[in-house]
Parts: C-alpha cells; sequence; structure tokens
C-alpha cells in the first residue's frame, strides 16, 4: 500500500515532493486505514492534488524557463531526424520501376540518384553526432557543449542547403510521398537555428542522467510516431500536435507560451511559406488545404501565447 | 470572501488547537456529522491555500512512531476568517428560518 500511495505521490512536482512526501504518504496509508478500496481512493486524490499543484507550479514559471524547454524539444526533433535520417540508409526503399515525381527528379539514371540519396555519408554522421552532442549538453547543464554542438548541428545543415545543394539530404525523407514530406530541402534551416539562438540563450541547469535515456527513448518514439512507409512525412503532425498543446495550455502557463511561438516560428511557418512559393511557382503543391489548415494555427500559435505573455509582462 | 465548505471545516477543526493531518480528516468528519470526508489530496490542497494566505501556519515535521506529521495552527487571520465565515451562514440561515417560520404561522 505504502508503495502504491508513494508512486501515487510521486505526481507532485518534484521540490514539493521532497519537503512533504513522507507527510502526504502517511497521512494517506492512515486514511486508508488497511483498505485496498479505500487505499485506491486515497492514491486517486493523491493524483488530483499532485496534477493540480503541478499546474499550480506551471503558471509560476518565467519566460526564461519556456526558453529552455524549447531547446529541448527542438533538440529532441533534432536528433529524431537524424535518426530517422540514418534509419532509412539502414532500411532503404525499394526502387519502383517508375518514377511520377519528375519536377525535382535530376536528369540521370535514377537508380544511381536513389542509391546516393540512402548513401550513409559522413553528412549524416556529422548530423547525428552534433545533434546528440546538443541534447547531451542540455542535459548535462555544460553550455559550452550545447551551444557548440548546436552552431555544428546549423553548420552541417546549412551546409546542405547551400552548400551541396539539390538533392539535399534531407529529400530522402520526400522519396515516396514528394511534396508532402516533412522535413525535406531547406526546411530544417530554421529549427536548426532556433536550436542555436536557445541553447545560447536558455538558463541551463544540469538534469539527472537517467534523462539522457529518456531523451533517446523520446526520439525514437518521435521517429515511430512520425514514420510514414519509407518516409518521414508525418513529423508535421506530432510538431503540430506540440503546438497544438501548447497553445491549450499555454494560457496560464508561460513557459508552454514560449513552445507555441517558438515551434510556430521554426516549423510551421517555413512549411506555409514553402507552400505558398511552390505555389507561386506553379508547382503541384496542395497549398490550399495546407494554407487553410495551417494559417489559423500558425496565426494562433504566434499571437496568442504573444499575448498572454505581453499581459504577464505587463502586469 | 466565501470559504468552501471542506474548507470551512478544516479550520473548524483547527479551533480546539493543533492538529496534524490525519486528525484534523477524523475533527472534520466528527464536526460535519460525518458530511465531510475529507480525502488526502484534497486535505493537502486546502491547507496548501490556507497556508499560503495566512490563515494556517504549518509547524515543523516529527516523526511519530515511524510516521511522518506535521502540525498546522489557526492563526489570528484564520480566527478572523472563520467567525466571518459562521457569521454569513448564520446569516444567510436566518433568512430562510424566518421567512419559513412566518409562512407557517
Amino acid at each position: 500500500m505504502r508503495r502504491v500511495l508513494g508512486l501515487a505521490s510521486r505526481t507532485f512536482p518534484r521540490d514539493y515532493r521532497a519537503r512533504r512526501s513522507g507527510e502526504l504518504v502517511d497521512t494517506a496509508l492512515l486514511a486508508a486505514d488497511g483498505s485496498a478500496w479505500r487505499t485506491g481512493g486515497e492514491a486517486l486524490s493523491l493524483v488530483t492534488a499532485g496534477l493540480r499543484q503541478r499546474a499550480r507550479a506551471e503558471r509560476g514559471r518565467s519566460v526564461a524557463d519556456g526558453i529552455r524547454l524549447l531547446a529541448g524539444v527542438v533538440a529532441l526533433v533534432n536528433l529524431s531526424v537524424a535518426l530517422a535520417g540514418i534509419g532509412l540508409s539502414i532500411e532503404r526503399p525499394p526502387v519502383p520501376r517508375t518514377y511520377t515525381h519528375a519536377n525535382w527528379v535530376p536528369p540521370r539514371d535514377f537508380r544511381i540518384f536513389v542509391a546516393e540519396l540512402y548513401n550513409l555519408d559522413w553528412w549524416w554522421i556529422a548530423f547525428a553526432i552534433a545533434a546528440a552532442s546538443c541534447v547531451v549538453g542540455l542535459v548535462l547543464g555544460n553550455r559550452r557543449l550545447a551551444l557548440g554542438a548546436a552552431l555544428a548541428n546549423l553548420v552541417i545543415v546549412a551546409y546542405d542547403e547551400w552548400r551541396l545543394g539539390a538533392p539535399f539530404h534531407l529529400d530522402r525523407f520526400a522519396y515516396l510521398q514528394g511534396r508532402w514530406a516533412y522535413p525535406t530541402a531547406r526546411d530544417w534551416l530554421a529549427p536548426a537555428l532556433l536550436l542555436a539562438v536557445t541553447a545560447a540563450a536558455a538558463p541551463l541547469r544540469r538534469l539527472s542522467l537517467t534523462w539522457l535515456p529518456l531523451a533517446l527513448v523520446a526520439s525514437m518514439v518521435l521517429v515511430a510516431l512520425a514514420r510514414e512507409r519509407y518516409a518521414f512525412f508525418y513529423l508535421r503532425w506530432p510538431l503540430a500536435a506540440i503546438v497544438v498543446v501548447a497553445l491549450a495550455f499555454g494560457w496560464f502557463a508561460p513557459r508552454l507560451a514560449v513552445l507555441a511561438v517558438g515551434l510556430s516560428l521554426a516549423v510551421v511557418w517555413p512549411i506555409l511559406v514553402d507552400s505558398t512559393l511552390m505555389s507561386l511557382w506553379g508547382l503541384q503543391h496542395p497549398n490550399l488545404v495546407i494554407a487553410c489548415a495551417l494559417a489559423p494555427l500558425v496565426s494562433l500559435g504566434i499571437s496568442l501565447p504573444l499575448a498572454r505573455l505581453t499581459r504577464r509582462r505587463l502586469t | 470572501m466565501e470559504i468552501r465548505r471542506s474548507t470551512y471545516f478544516v479550520l473548524a477543526a483547527l479551533l480546539d488547537g493543533p492538529l496534524h493531518g490525519y486528525a484534523i480528516i477524523g475533527r472534520a468528519s466528527e464536526l460535519s456529522g460525518g458530511e465531510v470526508r475529507l480525502s488526502t489530496g484534497t486535505l493537502f490542497g486546502a491547507l496548501d491555500r490556507l497556508v499560503e494566505s495566512g490563515l494556517v501556519e504549518a509547524g515543523e515535521e516529527e516523526k511519530v512512531d515511524g510516521r511522518v506529521r506535521r502540525s498546522y495552527t489557526l492563526t489570528q487571520d484564520g480566527h478572523g476568517a472563520l467567525a466571518a465565515e459562521a457569521s454569513r451562514l448564520r446569516r444567510a440561515a436566518l433568512v430562510v428560518e424566518t421567512r419559513t417560520a412566518r409562512a407557517a404561522t
């Protein structure tokens, strides 16, 4: 019973638990009076009270806490992109007999093009090392490592997109989905820039080392969630889900408001711009659907949290 | 300021002197004739709010018979708030009682 109540008390914020956990569990044990049913009821009441306490603590968080959270989320997503890219080198998609996405296929043998596209070259290894180092730096609270890795990550992404030219390394996510894929081509420049800025600005603190395997698991889960058949198509939907959750709770939690603004600017906005530009160039992009779905999200994602943060600073 | 029913009985339980968490649960149930049955989560939520608003003072944590407990004491402001709430409830009850009695005669 003590174990069950101890587990239930873990829903309280860590600092609160450090001060009150013993008192909470012992009082609940006395109130349960040895009955399994009452223990269940007491455990449920502790969970509810713990979540309420967390919500109260969330309200008191600062914008700086939000920047730290944003850095962590972008670093995890960045690592998942690197892992998904390497995964596609190991499990290559089959080469189709005919290729329909003729708008960007280069004028050479398609099989050679595919072999090159899925080659595990120095760029992917460097990208993965930089992404992983950034996560390690953030967990250890080591600014030099986190910022250095984030800047290296930015240079690697920018090098691919400006120096190496088409086909871009991230185009491997577009193999089967074509214009629907994300991230492709230059999509990842804004998140890489955001990662560097937040790693420089966030007030870092050392976390428990158990966060390292947890971060790896979270990245792998994101890869699994985002993975479409041989592609990474759905990454935009997990990210959109994060923005929606951040928007929903950003009203009372400033750090979630910062998360919503950051992700909207870095991730959702480039998709919208890209879809509009492709439409202007006359390419077959489902811009109308994307614009209709994303425009309200982007507007809300930026304006509502900003309004919330501004009101907080003024009062 | 209106006080919730459960909070009212938590404050009332502390009228006779400092009590620890489990004793407050028992005393509140006793005072309310068994109507207010506080769970630990509800009790500590109420106590946190009361301590924050200065109506209750939390003592130091102590270990008795291997169990961790902490005593809670009603402050002067707590006495005042409880008296004000009791008076408000009395006035509210009086409105109904006088009208019911008038209608019966």
